[in-house]
């Protein structure tokens, strides 16, 4: 066993909090924290040394149903909350997590950016293509043909956002899709995406029972990705933008700079007056 | 001449170096012993624009510009209508012009100043490297008295990167301008004898002096996006921050500035941003995210000509109702405004200090006046106010974030501390952080939030009060000056009046208010909006007198001393 | 050595059989409780009962494996790379089948795979180990997991099958954000 020698000081259980979710029977939301749990029992952390921060929706939800310490911010800033937490506290922790409604659409701006700048963060993003919390509005993931919300009775008509091939080009440094069917292997991979230094982009696709049952299918159809983890970003690229965004595994590990400033003091506050001096 | 300053007004072309000019004059009657405000106005051109610095000299400390000028150094009457309003001149005003120049604008002849023109450019061109500006320096030099080594000295220390030739042409410049003044009928405008130095003087501008009051307050991480008339509070901050083990982020946009802040927060380093109007308004649902779950943080709104993209370069106060009542919900936060440039670093610094002790947001309202002008003031003096917050101790057990206390500040862990583990949330919680829809928890928590704002003992820094006149004149921010000075001069002519600036203006202290105004039966409010909405939020909150009036105008133009005088003259 | 006994599916030191047996129970405890506690959340009083009776004979069995492995130094192995046949433990009920209007014939009937599932692993580890330690626990496990297969089918016979509209909701979904 590889991993033999580092034996974990917590189980997985102990990083769940006695709160009871409020997602769906069904839901692949419940694997996926089942997943962050044991790759935090994994990596030996202590609770109080890691964070995990979200924004709002169904998957935000996810902070309260940890033991860890946690942000359940407002819709769309989940990624804004945690670059201030990990660039201020270097020393911990901090795991990003959410939907694709709340990452790709209202929080898009910040997505490109967090990828840009390339700071420590784990970003999760429990894929379902569906807004959940407001009765299931077509998200940024949707195809243009679902025409099962009130609000878009013909189908958004606009072409669903390809969230790893853009963070590709936004600069994220570890990309790898996931699939909530497979807990265990998505553990493995969100393990990596902790410890490979820099922004790393996991998408997850996590079935909505609710307002996507047709996603039931994905336990056929999704399948690990017939390509090795790249280094090349062009490769990742080509490769990605063939794909029908159905394939799992980690598609793309990169060693671009990582943004973390360094917090040492070098002189004393009463010296910043000297320059106002006369 | 106003008693014991001078007024001086320096305008001209881009790439005249106007700025540099003023700048070096204000340095030097800085280092002449002398005090003195600096600000300025521009057209809207990033380079080869119109500038006009406004500067004013004195022997005691400066806090707003005069009504009218005493000197106008006019480089060049290029585009100088744009300054016209600002440019205040009478008859009594000197107007330094170049000869060759052309005649000059209708609105400054007709202002009845006296018009003397010099030969500016001819000189300029028989002096090898010789520039307008340098002249220009020299000419007010001259007509200050401000002596020629400590001139030289500012010039030697500005220009000697640039190279000894570029040095000596400016030096050339200044005695060319100073000899040109000797040869001239010029009226002298000279400075008086310089006061003793009982402090050490500063030369700053009140968006320095706000940086320099956070991270005296504790501030070490600072999320922002670039905006007029904030940004020179970032480009102070950002090197300064480094230098004490602090950090700032130059964030996409102001979304990502307020939320990163309050995740450098709730990693316990108090945390800052600065904006601008525009910027403010889309930060205000994460400030009340910030307000439910209880994040510390200071924001600086520097205010700016409103609404929208307004007049990003002219100050006024017209943020005021946005920063008290911009929030959804029943959010009570603090709302501080400075109300000189030396008390930026007060109001800031304090600010940091309420932010941490009380957990909450803290919106700061300085103003494009205050952020951009600089001025001498003696140092200030050190304040105790540090961001202290409280905390549970490692370990702890039972822990709850949102524990209903007496004084309605509960402990509040950060990552680190074992047992402290919890989640902050925007949405409506129980004591323990957990999402409550329920009628209990959410009063008891509207209840906390408010009650700790109330119980708090804010001690007599929430206004400035001075004097005990039976009219009371109520103001903020950079009315204050203006207001003081009007106030200096009503009592030269034996009216009484008293000053109340108010710091604090959320939440608003009634019984100290109404103790300041014991006596009082008349009361001017003095603002610089269109609204008053300095004026409408007394009235929500206050018990005032009826007999009332308000002095209020928006931007671009300051409210002057004189404006003011009138009013009280008029009303005694 | 993780690849070896991957394709031939084979245990031999009875601690990484006992590593193995007490992960399934344990997740077979946790998956049960998580459905049970997802069911009363959403009302399903009758059902959550179901499973969380289930997570309480997962406990004890993964008691008695606790007890078994007394004294032994049981390795740490990643949740990824036990020998399960398809990557995740077998006794889990699968989140992804439920629903919240689900009848009790049908939750039974998805915790009967479960303990099939549990079954067919231990029988194969008695099959394919060399240790005849092992094989002996593998067949006592087996057999325990054949008995819990029994005493459920005894359990569903007890309830009527589902309904034919039986996740029929006259509601539509709610909005609580």
């Amino acid at each position: 066993m590889t991993a033999l020698a580092q034996t974990p000081a917590l189980t997985a259980a102990a990083y769940k909090s006695d709160y009871r979710p409020v997602w769906c029977p069904g839901c692949g939301h419940y694997s996926v924290l089942s997943s962050l749990t044991k790759a935090l029992a994994e990596l030996g952390l202590q609770r109080e040394n890691v964070a995990v921060i979200s924004g709002i929706g169904c998957s935000s939800r996810i902070p309260a149903y940890t033991s860890v310490y946690g942000f359940h911010s407002v819709h769309g800033r989940a990624l804004p909350v945690a670059t201030g937490l990990k660039v201020a506290r270097p020393d911990l922790t901090v795991v990003v997590a959410g939907g694709d409604g709340d990452g790709y659409s209202i929080g898009g701006n910040h997505f490109l950016h967090a990828c840009r700048r390339n700071v420590d963060l784990t970003y999760l993003v429990m894929d379902n293509q569906v807004y959940g919390m407001t009765k299931g509005q077509a998200s940024p993931t949707t195809p243009a043909d679902w025409d099962r919300s009130k609000l878009t009775p013909h189908g958004t008509g606009v072409s669903p956002f390809h969230p790893l091939a853009v963070a590709l080009a936004a600069g994220a440094n570890f990309i790898a899709r996931c699939y909530a069917g497979d807990p265990n292997g998505t553990a493995r991979v969100i393990t990596e995406a902790v410890r490979h230094p820099g922004f790393s982009m996991v998408q997850i696709l996590s079935q909505c029972v609710t307002y996507q049952p047709s996603q039931k299918e994905w336990k056929t159809t999704v399948r690990k990705a017939d390509v090795t983890t790249t280094r090349d970003a062009v490769r990742a690229a080509r490769w990605l933008m063939a794909d029908d965004g159905l394939s799992t595994g980690v598609l793309y590990i990169g060693h671009r700079p990582i943004y973390r400033p360094e917090l040492q003091a070098s002189c004393s506050v009463d010296d910043l007056e000297s320059g106002f001096v006369v | 001449m106003s008693g014991d300053t001078v007024s001086i007004a320096i305008s001209g072309a881009g790439g005249a170096g106007v700025m540099t000019a003023a700048q070096m004059l204000l340095d030097a009657a800085a280092k002449a012993g002398f005090y003195g405000l600096m600000a300025r106005s521009s057209g809207p051109q990033i380079r080869g624009g119109e500038v006009a610095a406004f500067l004013r000299l004195g022997s005691r400390p400066v806090e707003c510009l005069d009504d009218r000028f005493d000197v106008m150094v006019a480089l060049d009457w290029l585009n100088v209508e744009r300054f016209a309003g600002e440019i205040v001149l009478d008859g009594a005003s000197v107007v330094l012009c170049d000869a060759d120049a052309g005649e000059a604008p209708e609105r400054i002849r007709a202002s009845g100043a006296q018009l003397v023109p010099l030969p500016l450019q001819e000189t300029v061109k028989n002096l090898p490297g010789g520039r307008m500006n340098m002249l220009g320096l020299g000419l007010l030099t001259g007509l200050t008295g401000l002596p020629e080594d400590v001139v030289g000295g500012v010039v030697a220390k500005g220009l000697k990167k640039r190279g000894q030739e570029v040095l000596d042409a400016g030096l050339a410049g200044v005695r060319a301008g100073m000899a040109l003044v000797a040869a001239s009928e010029v009226p002298a405008c000279r400075l008086g004898s310089s006061p003793p130095a009982v402090a050490p003087r500063w030369n700053i501008s009140g968006n320095e002096a706000a940086g320099l009051g956070c991270i005296r307050g504790g501030i070490r991480f600072v999320a922002a996006y670039p905006i007029t008339p904030a940004t020179e509070i970032l480009e102070w901050l950002a090197p300064s921050l480094e230098k004490v083990g602090g950090v700032l982020v130059q964030a996409e946009d102001e979304l990502a500035s307020i939320n990163m802040i309050i995740g450098g927060s709730f990693g316990g380093t108090p945390a800052l941003t600065a904006t601008s109007g525009p910027g403010l308004a889309l930060m205000m649902e994460s400030i009340g995210l910030a307000v439910a779950s209880e994040t510390p943080i200071v924001v600086i709104d520097v205010m700016r000509g409103g609404p929208s993209t307004g007049i990003p370069t002219k100050s006024e106060q017209s943020d005021l109702n946005i920063a008290l009542y911009g929030l959804h919900g029943d959010a009570p936060h603090i709302v501080t405004a400075a109300r000189s440039i030396a008390d930026c670093q007060f109001t800031a610094q304090w600010s940091v200090h309420l932010a941490e002790q009380l957990q909450v947001p803290v919106i700061v309202l300085t103003d494009q006046s205050l952020g951009q002008s600089r001025a001498i003031v003696d140092r200030p003096a050190d304040l105790a106010f540090i961001g202290r917050r409280e905390m549970p101790v490692a370990g702890v057990t039972g822990y709850q974030r949102y524990a209903l206390t007496a004084s309605g500040v509960s402990p509040m862990a950060i990552p680190g501390i074992p047992g402290g583990e919890y989640i902050a949330d925007g949405l409506e919680h129980a004591v323990s952080g957990r999402p409550s829809s329920g009628n209990e928890d959410h009063s008891a928590q509207l209840d906390k939030r408010a009650r700790k704002l109330e119980l708090f003992d804010y001690g007599d820094h929430w206004a400035d009060v001075e004097g005990d006149g039976p009219l009371a004149i109520v103001t903020l921010g950079s009315c204050s000056g203006p207001v003081r000075e009007a106030c200096a001069r009503a009592k030269a002519l034996g009216i009484a009046t008293r000053l109340i600036s108010l710091r604090l203006l959320a939440p608003a202290q009634e019984d100290r208010f109404a103790k300041a105004l014991e006596g009082a039966d008349r009361v001017l409010v003095v603002e610089q909006t269109h609204s008053k909405q300095f004026y409408r939020y007394l009235r929500a909150h206050y018990d005032l007198p009826r007999d009332l009036k308000v002095l209020s105008r928006p931007g671009p133009l300051p409210i002057r001393p004189g404006e003011v005088f009138d009013c009280i003259k008029a009303w005694s | 050595m993780t690849d070896d006994v991957k394709d031939a599916n084979r245990i031999d030191s009875v601690e990484l059989f006992l590593a193995h047996a007490l992960t399934l129970e344990n997740e077979a405890a946790d998956g049960y409780q998580e459905i049970g506690d997802s069911m009363a959340v959403h009302n399903n009083p009758e059902v959550a009962g179901l499973f969380l009776q289930m997570c309480k004979y997962g406990r004890m069995h993964a008691d008695e494996v606790r007890e078994l492995a007394t004294g032994l130094d049981l390795p740490h192995i990643p949740p990824w790379e036990y020998s399960w046949e398809d990557g995740e433990s077998p006794e889990s009920a699968s989140m992804d089948k439920m629903h919240y209007m689900m009848q009790p014939a049908q939750a039974l009937a998805l915790a009967m795979k479960a303990e099939r599932q549990a079954h067919a692993f231990y029988a194969g580890v008695a099959a394919s180990t060399a240790n005849p330690r092992v094989r002996e626990l593998a067949q006592q496990f087996a057999a325990e997991e054949s008995e819990h297969v029994r005493l459920l089918g005894e359990w569903i016979a007890k309830y009527p099958p589902a309904d034919d509209n039986w996740d029929y909701d006259p509601d539509p979904p709610a909005m609580p954000e």
